[in-house]
C-alpha cells in the first residue's frame, strides 16, 4: 500500500493542500491520512510564566493550561471532520489522527504505521531566525522518513 | 514477546547549536560567575568602597540571573540572600530580617485577597455580569472586556486578571466561529483583554507587586513612601490616557469586522444565569474586600497597608469562608522569597554607596537635571520591562535611581513612581507579561499583531508619563525639578 499523508499545522486550514491531498489519495486508489501534530509546549510556557513571573498558585497555571489545550483540540478536531467529510464525499477513505509530541517523531512513527507512501507537508511560514535556529519537521522529515516527501507551503 | 518499534530521530541541526542548545543554563551559570568575578577582583574603581564592590558583584549577577532567568527569579533572590552575607557586605541577621519588610507581607496579603475572590468565583460573576450586561454590540462587548479587566486589575494582581478572563474571551470568540489569526475582532478581543490588565495593573498598589517592591526599596533606603492613595493620585490620569490611547489603537489596527455578537451573548448569559444567586462566601468576601479598600484608602498611614491586608486575611479565616488548602492552591509562596530578596539586594547597594557610584557611572553622566533624569529612567524601565520581569526591572533600577536622586538633589520618592510605572507597561511582546503570553497563547495573535501596535501604545505611553511627571505631579507635591 502506498498510503498518501497530509500533516498539517496546527490552527491552520490549507484549503489547497487538502484538496491536493485528496486529489491524489483518489487518482491512486488508496487511503488517505490526515495528521494533525499538537505542540502543548506552548501551553506550558504560559502555565511556567504565571507560576514564575506571576507568582500565581498552581491552581490558576493549571486552569490556563487547560483551557489553552482544550481549544487547540477542539480546534483541530473540528478541521479533521471537515477533511474526513470532504474525503468520503470523493470516494476517498480516511483516517484522521490527533496526536501530541514532536512534529518530526510523530511524523515518521505514522509513515511506519500506516504504509506511507508519499507525505505531503503544510510548511508554517516562519521568519530565517526561526528557521535557522529550529530546523523545522519539515527540514528534518525528508531526511528521516522513509517514503516520498512533498512539501507546500502554508496560503 | 512482540518488539516494541523504537523511533529514532536524528537532530540534524549543526553540532555547535545542540550543544549551545543543550548546554545553555551551564554556561549562563558560568557567565554570571565570571562577571561576578569580574567585578569583585576589579581595581577599585574611584569613589566605591570594598563593600560597595562586593555589593555590586552580587547586584551584578542576580540582575544577569534574572535577565537570563538563569534560575526560577525567587531563587536568585534566595542567591542574593546567601551571598549579601557571606561577602560581608551585611550580616545575616540583617539580611534575613528584610523578609520582614512590609511591603512583602503587604503583597502577600493582597494576593491571598485576590485568591479568596477568585476561588469563590465572585470575580467571574462581577465579569459575567458586567459583559452580559453592556456587551451587546461588537464594539461594546470590546469596549466593555477592555474596561473590565482594566478594573478588576485596579484590585486584585493583573496576571490573575488575565488568567480568570481569558476562558471568557475564549469562549465568546468560538461561540462567534472566529477565525484563528484571521479575524480582526479575535484579534482585538485578546489584545484588550492583555491591554486592559497591563494598564489597570498600574492604576493602585494592588495590580502588580513592581510598585509595593519599589516602595519597599525605597522605604528602606530613605524611611519615605507613599499612601495608597496618594500612589493612586499619581498614577489614575496616566492608566485614564492610556485606556483611551489603547482602545483607539486597537480599532485602528484591527477594525471590527463582525455585525453582532448574539451567539456571545447568548453564552454569556447561559453562563450568568447559571452561577444561581450570590452565595455566603461572595457575600462575605465581596463586603471584606470593599472594607478593605476603604481602610487602605482612609487608614493606610495610620495602620499601614500590610497590617490592613493581613486582617482582612485573618477576618476571612475567622468566618470560615476560605481554607488554608483553598489559599496555598491559589498563591506561590515564591513571592515571599522574590521579593523579600529584591529589597535586601536594595538595601545592601544603598547603603554600601554602590547604588551612588553605579547612579554616577550611568545616568549621572548623560543627565544634566532632573527631568533629564526621569525622561531617561522611565525609558529605560519601559524598554527593561518589555524583555524581563517586572518586578526585576524594579530590583534593577530602583537602587540606581534612589543614587541618582541623591545626586540631583532631587527627593528620592520621585524615583518610585518614575521605575514602577514604566515598568507594569509591556505591550508589545509575548513575553513582556504573563498577560501577554497568556493572550498570544490563545493562537489567535500573531507577534506581528502585537509588535507594532505594542510599539506605538509603548511610545504614548512614555510620552503621557513623562508629561504627567513634569505637569501633573508637583499639583500633588511631587516635584522632579
Amino acid at each position: 500500500m502506498q498510503n498518501v499523508l497530509i500533516v498539517i499545522p496546527p490552527g491552520k486550514e490549507p484549503e489547497q493542500a487538502i484538496q491536493a491531498a485528496i486529489d491524489l489519495a483518489q487518482h491512486r486508489g488508496v487511503r488517505l491520512v490526515a495528521l494533525i501534530v499538537l505542540d502543548l509546549r506552548l501551553a506550558t510556557r504560559v502555565a511556567n510564566r504565571l507560576t514564575e513571573v506571576g507568582f500565581m498558585g498552581e491552581e490558576i497555571g493549571d486552569h490556563v493550561t487547560e483551557v489553552i489545550e482544550q481549544e487547540y483540540r477542539s480546534d483541530s478536531e473540528a478541521l479533521l471532520q471537515r477533511i474526513s467529510e470532504r474525503a468520503k464525499r470523493e470516494g476517498v477513505s480516511v483516517t484522521v489522527l490527533l496526536e501530541e509530541g514532536d512534529r518530526g517523531e510523530v511524523c515518521t512513527r505514522i509513515i511506519r504505521a500506516h504504509e506511507i507512501g508519499t507525505a505531503l507537508l503544510v510548511t508554517e511560514k516562519h521568519s530565517w531566525l526561526t528557521r535557522f535556529l529550529s530546523r523545522s519537521a519539515a527540514v528534518r522529515l525528508p531526511a528521516l522518513a522513509e517514503c516520498e516527501v512533498r512539501l507546500m507551503e502554508e496560503e | 514477546m512482540p518488539k516494541r518499534e523504537v523511533v529514532v530521530v536524528v537532530d540534524t541541526r549543526p553540532l555547535w547549536l545542540i550543544l549551545l542548545s543543550r548546554g545553555r543554563g551551564t554556561l549562563l551559570v558560568a557567565v554570571g560567575g565570571l562577571l561576578y568575578w569580574l567585578t569583585v577582583s576589579l581595581p577599585l574603581p574611584q569613589g566605591l568602597t570594598p563593600q560597595g564592590q562586593k555589593a555590586l558583584a552580587v547586584f551584578v549577577l542576580c540582575i544577569f540571573f534574572w535577565v537570563f532567568s538563569v534560575l526560577p527569579l525567587m531563587i536568585t533572590s534566595l542567591l542574593a540572600i546567601i551571598l549579601l552575607p557571606l561577602t560581608g557586605v551585611m550580616q545575616s541577621s540583617q539580611a534575613y530580617a528584610l523578609f520582614g519588610n512590609e511591603a512583602v507581607f503587604f503583597i502577600l496579603g493582597a494576593f491571598i485577597l485576590a485568591a479568596c475572590l477568585m476561588k469563590s468565583g465572585l470575580s467571574t460573576r462581577i465579569a459575567l455580569s458586567l459583559l452580559h450586561r453592556f456587551g451587546r454590540t461588537p464594539r461594546r462587548l470590546l469596549l466593555t472586556i477592555y474596561l473590565l479587566n482594566a478594573v478588576m486589575a485596579f484590585f486584585m494582581s493583573e496576571h490573575a486578571v488575565a488568567a480568570m478572563n481569558f476562558p471568557i474571551v475564549v469562549e465568546i470568540v468560538a461561540v462567534l466561529a472566529l477565525q484563528r489569526r484571521r479575524s480582526n475582532y479575535a484579534r482585538a478581543l485578546f489584545l484588550a483583554m492583555a491591554w486592559g490588565t497591563s494598564i489597570g495593573g498600574i492604576a493602585t498598589l494592588l495590580g502588580g507587586a513592581r510598585a509595593p517592591l519599589a516602595l519597599g526599596i525605597l522605604r528602606e533606603a530613605t524611611g519615605t513612601s507613599y499612601t495608597f492613595l496618594e500612589w493612586t493620585l499619581l498614577a489614575l490620569p496616566l492608566v485614564l490616557i492610556l485606556l483611551v490611547t489603547g482602545y483607539q489603537i486597537i480599532l485602528w489596527f484591527f477594525p471590527i469586522e463582525i455585525e453582532t455578537v448574539r451567539a456571545a451573548d447568548t453564552a454569556l448569559s447561559e453562563r450568568w444565569l447559571k452561577l444561581g444567586r450570590l452565595s455566603y462566601e461572595e457575600w462575605v468576601i465581596g463586603l471584606v474586600m470593599c472594607a478593605t479598600l476603604v481602610a487602605w484608602l482612609l487608614g493606610g498611614e495610620e495602620f499601614g497597608l500590610a497590617n490592613i491586608a493581613l486582617a482582612a486575611v485573618v477576618i476571612l479565616f475567622v468566618l470560615r469562608v476560605v481554607s488554608w488548602r483553598d489559599v496555598e492552591r491559589y498563591v506561590n509562596w515564591g513571592v515571599l522569597l522574590m521579593y523579600g530578596g529584591a529589597i535586601a539586594l536594595g538595601a545592601a547597594m544603598n547603603k554600601s554607596g554602590a547604588a551612588e557610584w553605579l547612579s554616577h557611572a550611568t545616568i549621572s553622566n548623560w543627565a544634566s537635571n532632573g527631568v533629564e533624569v526621569v525622561l531617561m529612567t522611565s525609558l529605560v524601565s519601559l524598554l527593561l520591562t518589555e524583555a524581563m520581569s517586572h518586578s526585576a526591572v524594579v530590583a534593577l533600577l530602583m537602587p540606581v535611581a534612589i543614587g541618582v536622586a541623591h545626586e540631583f538633589g532631587l527627593d528620592p520618592r520621585v524615583m518610585a513612581p518614575v521605575v514602577a510605572l514604566p515598568a507594569g507597561l509591556a505591550f508589545t511582546l509575548p513575553i513582556g507579561t504573563p498577560a501577554n503570553a497568556i493572550a498570544y497563547s490563545s493562537g489567535y495573535l500573531r507577534i506581528r499583531d502585537l509588535l507594532l501596535p505594542g510599539a506605538l501604545l509603548e511610545l504614548c505611553a512614555w510620552l503621557a508619563f513623562n508629561a504627567m511627571a513634569i505637569w501633573y505631579w508637583p499639583l500633588l507635591g511631587v516635584h522632579i525639578r
